[in-house]
């Protein structure tokens, strides 16, 4: 394995995905960090993810971390919120603990969750992520680009947003900051564009069900495998036998 | 002779079920296979919606077939399977934002030669030389969202070179792009149609890229009729026909207009001016320069056209003027910084008109848009019923032949027809310098006279600031009183612009 | 034609569609956590911390609904759902991997009142039952999935009704207005809301 890049994102997917599952049994502080902290090294040391879009994301979770210490420490004796928080059972002896140990519990959990996550999203290309699941989950093609397309959308919500504000300032129409009218006309021009783009990739040729060929073909290796069963073992061994 | 390449036999087709007219009506047209076609009509005749109902898109993705057959090289459009069609006929739509579901050129290619099934290695090589054709390899791995309006659209042609049907539909294509290129893309075509026998059917409001090309002038009247058989031998009898139906005669010279006497004082100064590309209102490194201490004086009471080759910067200009650009040198508005003023002040200055109308729109219907425009603040439809306002928004819309749509959502207007409620809602406003970013693509040529004489109006009665960007260079000849092109990174004044410089 | 069109089978701009929506409302979604987040702890003092989320529940099952409403279709607003739902864990909701089940389930609550119309009818009287469908049933999860019965049932009671209230507010009547707003529009052309809507006044004006 050279980099994260070179996993296949179905396996990869998985693997993260169980992990995180074997993560919601899991009261050990430990193992969260250390699931955080490998997914860190990865992504900084294993991986071409650009280390400033790392940052853009750590920063809102660093506040919301703390926000969640705060409440797990203030509301120890309750566990309704804390189980409801981390939305899983079996934390009932949580009230026993010592305020801060809560704190840690909840904050650390949600930090073992943004690793993976990032692990996944930042070393993955959606275009990565849209082949492997046609050639390794049989998906077929319309459902695959379908999601592409509509991936491609996200960095165009914001600019649309920005646009639909701007053409309303610019006709000297104020609208506060949080008017509904623009995020209609940009949802409204989202929307048109998903309608012409079945048009347009019809136009091109594209059979959601039938015959292409594939500038790239993504392909399972045997380490994808074993990372696929390998990685949620060792986080489930975390949960099994670690305490704390 | 053969089977045409495309045809519609007594072709009725409505939007919505409740519309009371049908928009197609009883539509026979057959474009022959093997030849160059122009569809031309007055705009928001139907060209569009029956070239996409020809291409098969349509009743598929909207719409309602009341009556009729379509037929693909003789068989029923309804027999081929979405990749047959496409190897039959491609289209290319008017709306260049509109078209492509990857983020950039080389895998929209890359996306379009797997859909025909090109064999993986050769891939690369054939999307690169497509791309290079027009002279777009630079742009190959650039997000489309940073394209300029022109580049879109060469990137849709780009496409449909690649795809290489029997039949190719062309909605507009040169609407955005430069006189170089345009003229350059219509002889590939035509290199395209003698080699390969490729039905070609261009449907455009201007001929003068074609007049060399084509083989046959269809015209789509009001009223489901078809003019067709209008060949290069006889298009001299069809003078009067083009006039009535408000189509563009290529042949002969336009007056030029004669700029008033005297000195008018000036509105914008630009004194050193430096932009460079890529929106945003910091400056970015490593983005190319468009204008290099470039210097011009836009003059109140005047109209001032600039023209330049796609993506010379001209859209980015305005950006600047509105404050939405870093910019490093002077743009003085009315004597003060523009980086000083205040947005606010600075819009009630300042109108625009975006160079894709769809961004413009604030309301969802025709007539309120209109009186929008005309109060300057938003106004409530069911405010409207019955008040002064509404009679001028209507008066207004009937200048511009919108008025049959003015309960419609400004989405449901035809792209023409978009553009020209855009120009009219910001002419209505009390903006004193008003920037028209290409107010006449996709219009006929009477619609065109109807803005610009509304324009010319406002300027000499008004003494507004109009700043106008076109590609058409007999445009700013007939209408502008100064010129200036984007050369070499400079603004060069020219009077009378009817030589657009080449790339 | 719009009628006799295919229930069953998902076209290109019907999958387009469902995605599409997916992608937006997962930053909504996304931003009514935070909100919730907010208020939950404001309100933690009280004792009815847990209950911070509830006013704005009716928000997280709108993709659903919304999403059945244009395309009318079995299926989409359960996707719509679940992709929101998974990109919204790749964001970075603090929830994890359990919110995609619970998007699934909130998706079928949605559709399971179009399911006894068999996908006939869609006015603001189904879309009103689905939401109170959607409201009820996922708080009958979460009172199994979060162990709410360990705690005093009338505040289990008054999440439940708010719930139920914002549902209809947010899932019921705004996601209608939603609709209904882009199918005039005439975006929506293409799907059987617009048909069914935009059309519903002859919109030619003579003269
Ligand atoms: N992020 C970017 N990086 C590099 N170049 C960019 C970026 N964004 C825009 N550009 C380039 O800036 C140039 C200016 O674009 P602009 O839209 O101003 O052109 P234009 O003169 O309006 O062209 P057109 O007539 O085609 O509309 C284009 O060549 C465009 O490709
Ligand atoms: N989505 C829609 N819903 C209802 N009516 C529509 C819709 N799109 C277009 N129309 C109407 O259909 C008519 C024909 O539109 P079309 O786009 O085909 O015109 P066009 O000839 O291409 O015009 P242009 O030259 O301005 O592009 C117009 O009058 C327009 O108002
Ligand atoms: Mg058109
Ligand atoms: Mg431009």
């Amino acid at each position: 394995m050279k980099t994260m890049e070179s996993i296949n994102p179905v396996f990869k997917m998985g693997a993260v995905l169980l992990s995180a599952v074997i993560l919601t049994f899991n009261h050990a502080v430990i193992l969260n960090l250390l699931v955080f902290a490998a997914g860190m090294v990865l992504i900084l040391f294993f991986s071409r993810a650009e280390k400033r879009r790392l940052l853009k994301f750590l920063l809102p979770i660093g506040l919301i971390i703390t926000a969640l210490f705060i409440t797990g420490y203030k509301n120890a004796e309750q566990t309704l919120l804390a189980s409801f928080a981390t939305g899983t059972h079996g934390l009932g002896g949580l009230a026993s603990m010592s305020p801060v140990y809560t704190g840690l519990q909840l904050s650390t959990r949600v930090l073992a969750y943004v690793g993976l996550g990032l692990l996944f999203s930042l070393t993955t290309p959606a275009e990565d992520m849209v082949l492997s699941m046609m050639h390794q989950l049989r998906v077929k093609p319309k459902f695959a680009y379908g999601i592409l397309a509509a991936f491609h959308l996200v960095p165009n919500i914001a600019r649309e947003l920005e646009d639909a504000k701007f053409a309303y300032k610019v006709r000297g129409i104020s609208c506060g900051p949080f008017a509904l009218q623009p995020f209609f006309a940009a949802m409204v021009n989202c929307i048109r564009w998903s309608e012409n783009l079945a048009m347009a990739m019809e136009s091109k040729g594209f059979d959601g069900d039938g015959k292409r060929t594939y500038a790239r073909i993504l392909s399972v290796r045997p380490a994808d495998i074993i990372i696929l069963i390998a990685v949620p073992l060792l986080v489930l061994l975390g949960t099994l036998f670690l305490k704390y | 002779m053969a089977e045409p390449a495309l045809e519609a036999r007594g072709l009725s087709f409505r939007y919505l079920e409740q519309n009371r007219k049908n928009v197609l009506e009883d539509v026979c047209i057959r474009f022959p296979a093997g030849k160059i076609t122009i569809l031309m009509g007055s705009s928001g005749c139907g060209k569009s919606t029956l070239a996409a109902l020809l291409a098969g898109l349509y009743p598929e993705n909207g719409g309602i077939v009341t009556g009729g057959e379509r037929r693909l090289f003789g068989r029923l459009m309804e027999d081929y399977t979405i990749p047959q069609r496409a190897q039959a006929v491609s289209m290319m739509f008017q709306n260049a934002d509109l078209q492509f579901c990857m983020e950039t050129l080389r895998q929209e290619l890359t996306f379009c030669l797997e859909n025909i099934s090109c064999p993986p290695e050769e891939m690369a090589a054939r999307a690169t030389r497509a791309a290079a054709e027009l002279g777009m390899e630079d742009l190959l791995d650039r997000p489309f969202t940073t394209l300029s309006g022109g580049e879109k659209q060469k990137a849709a042609l780009c496409c449909i070179f690649l795809l290489g049907a029997k039949a190719i539909l062309l909605d507009e294509p040169f609407a955005n792009i430069d006189p170089f290129w345009a003229a350059r893309i219509a002889q590939m075509l035509k290199a395209l149609n003698r080699q390969y026998g490729t039905a070609i059917i261009v449907i455009d409001h201007m001929l003068d890229h074609w007049l060399d090309a084509f083989d046959e002038i269809q015209i789509l009247l009001g009223d489901g009729q078809v003019c067709s058989g209008i060949t290069r031998e006889n298009l001299g009898d069809y003078q009067s026909l083009f006039q009535a139906e408000g189509l563009r005669w290529p042949y002969g010279a336009t007056p030029a207009h004669t700029p008033g006497a005297g000195e008018k004082p000036p509105a914008i100064i630009l004194e050193g001016l430096t932009l460079s590309a890529g929106k945003g209102r910091h400056q970015k490194e490593g983005h190319p320069l468009l204008l290099q201490g470039a210097k011009a004086l836009f003059r109140k009471g005047e109209m001032t056209a600039l023209m330049g080759p796609s993506g010379c910067g001209k859209t980015t200009l305005f950006r600047a003027l509105l404050g939405q650009q870093a910019y490093g040198g002077s743009i003085r508005i009315g004597g003060r910084e523009c980086k000083k003023i205040p947005q606010k002040e600075l819009f009630r200055e300042i109108g625009i008109v975006f160079q894709n109308p769809s961004n413009q729109f604030i309301t969802q219907n025709v007539l309120q848009e209109a009186a929008c425009g005309l109060q300057g603040r938003m106004v409530k439809k069911e405010a409207l019923a019955g008040t002064e306002l509404e009679k001028q928004a209507i008066a207004l819309l009937e200048e511009f032949n919108l008025h049959r749509f003015r309960k419609y959502s400004p989405y449901m207007l035809s792209q023409g027809q978009q553009r020209r409620l855009a120009v009219l809602s910001i002419l209505a406003g009390k903006q004193g310098i008003l920037l028209l970013d290409e107010p006449t693509y996709g219009q006929d040529d009477a619609m065109t006279r109807e803005i610009m004489g509304l324009l010319r109006r406002k300027v000499e009665e008004e003494g507004l600031t109009v700043l106008f960007s076109t590609h058409d260079a007999r445009l700013a000849a007939e209408w502008a009183d100064t010129c200036y092109v984007f050369s070499g990174k400079e603004l060069c004044r020219e009077d009378h612009g009817i030589h657009q410089p080449g790339v | 034609m719009a009628q006799n069109e295919n229930r069953f089978s998902w076209k290109l701009k019907d999958v387009l569609m469902v995605a599409i929506l997916g992608v937006l409302f997962s930053f909504l979604y996304l931003g009514t956590v935070y909100l919730g987040m907010a208020i939950t702890t404001a309100l933690t003092p009280l004792g009815w911390g847990q209950a911070g989320y509830e006013p704005f529940y009716g928000i997280l099952f709108m993709a659903a609904s919304l999403t059945v409403f244009i395309i009318q279709k079995p299926g989409t607003g359960i996707v719509a759902e679940v992709i929101a739902a998974i990109l919204e864990v790749l964001m970075g909701n603090w929830f994890g991997p359990g919110v995609i089940l619970t998007g699934l389930i909130q998706g079928a609550a949605v559709e399971l009142v179009f399911l006894a119309t068999r996908y006939r009818r869609f006015d603001m009287q189904t879309m009103i039952l689905s939401a109170v469908s959607v409201g009820v049933l996922s708080f009958l999860y979460h009172f199994w999935e979060s162990q709410f019965y360990l705690y005093p049932l009338h505040i289990s009671l008054v999440m439940l009704v708010v719930r139920t209230i914002s549902s209809v507010i947010f899932t019921g009547v705004i996601a209608t207005l939603i609709g209904r707003g882009l199918a005039k529009t005439g975006i929506l052309k293409s799907y059987p809301l617009g048909q069914q809507l935009a059309g519903a006044e002859s919109l030619e004006v003579d003269g």
